[in-house]
């Protein structure tokens, strides 16, 4: 009968503290998204006070088709916006380049 | 979907917007269309302003799967005593290629509600089509606006104007007609735009092409 209730108060407090880690983890999901939703926010625009989005053409040339110009494109990113994506894209590859030397020289290393 | 006729009631409002506010180069609004099953943006914003008059450039576009754009631009003299009258008009289908002057005939579709119905009336000619203040709900956001109703030769339309939405000021706007097909659309705000450049440059401007001519004679007859 004791050890019963200790294995119950055992799986009570381990129900605890998975429920207290699966809050943790919405908690933490629910900040990386609000920290998400401001970054969208700043690249697509800011809202009137009528809580219409405004949006800033950079004096630009509104046309349909062109990434980041166009209003029926769907896309609402400027071109420095796009030149700076693409910079970090060309910066994520050059370091995954790298590290891939690294590894390699490292298993030759080994063998 | 005939983009004249719907360019042409947007133009109707501007006797009522000129008399009421300051309008700034580069500011405008962008507009979902609907119409027949098809979607496609329309954009209104201010090229150029002066004492004596208003540029208004609209773009058309469509870019799902066959991108498409259409820019024109209307210049109009302001005068708080006389209603606005269009004094040029100008039509581009491609930024590689100049634009094109419009004669008079095209500024106006002929059937249903007409831009003359307005323009060339008072500002408070139009307030008796005021039928309320009335709470609109768009994709972007929720608004009161004033609305208004027009109807002629089987065309009844419907459109609400706010003052927090300008300079172009409309909020929504419902076309309906049971005579012709084209004049069935709706225009719903989507954004509002700001510094916006021109497409058109009307120094430089050269005489309409027939093939043009014949285009927009399609677009606004019948």
């Amino acid at each position: 009968m004791k050890f019963l209730l200790i294995v119950l108060v055992f799986l009570a407090s381990f129900v605890l503290e998975a429920k207290s880690v699966s809050k943790r983890k919405v908690d933490d999901l629910e900040q990386r998204i609000e920290v998400l939703e401001k970054k969208v926010e700043a690249l697509v625009g800011s809202k009137s006070v009528t809580g219409i989005r405004i949006k800033d053409s950079k004096n630009e040339i509104i046309q349909a088709g062109v990434l980041g110009r166009g209003t029926a494109s769907g896309s609402e990113l400027s071109a420095d916006q796009q030149a700076e994506i693409y910079k970090k894209i060309e910066n994520f590859k050059e370091n995954q380049s790298k590290s891939q030397k690294l590894l390699d020289e490292l298993m030759n290393e080994d063998f | 979907m005939k983009i004249s006729s719907v360019i042409g009631l947007i133009l109707f409002i501007y006797p009522f917007l000129a008399s009421t506010q300051t309008f700034k180069k580069g500011e405008g609004s962008e507009f979902l269309m609907k119409s027949n099953g098809q979607r496609a943006k329309l954009s209104i914003y201010v090229s150029s302003i002066t004492k004596k008059n208003l540029g208004i450039e609209f773009h058309f576009g469509t870019g799902d799967l066959f991108v498409s754009n259409m820019w024109q631009q209307f210049s109009m003299s302001l005068n708080e005593e006389a209603p606005i009258k269009i004094t040029s008009g100008y039509f581009k289908a491609s930024l590689s290629r100049p634009p094109e002057k419009m004669s008079e005939k095209h500024f106006y579709s002929n059937k249903g509600v007409q831009i003359h119905d307005f323009l060339f009336s008072k500002s408070s000619d139009i307030e008796k089509d005021y039928i309320g203040d009335e709470k609109i709900e768009l994709i972007s956001g929720t608004l009161i606006a004033k609305h208004y109703r027009k109807k002629s030769d089987g065309q009844v339309v419907d459109y609400w104007i706010s003052s927090k939405v300008m300079p172009i000021g409309l909020v929504k706007l419902v076309s309906k007609s049971h005579k012709i097909n084209s004049n069935n659309y709706s225009l719903e705000l989507n954004s509002l735009l700001r510094n916006v450049k021109p497409a058109i440059d009307p120094s430089k401007a050269i005489p309409m092409s027939q093939s043009t001519s014949n285009l927009l004679d399609s677009a606004t007859t019948k």
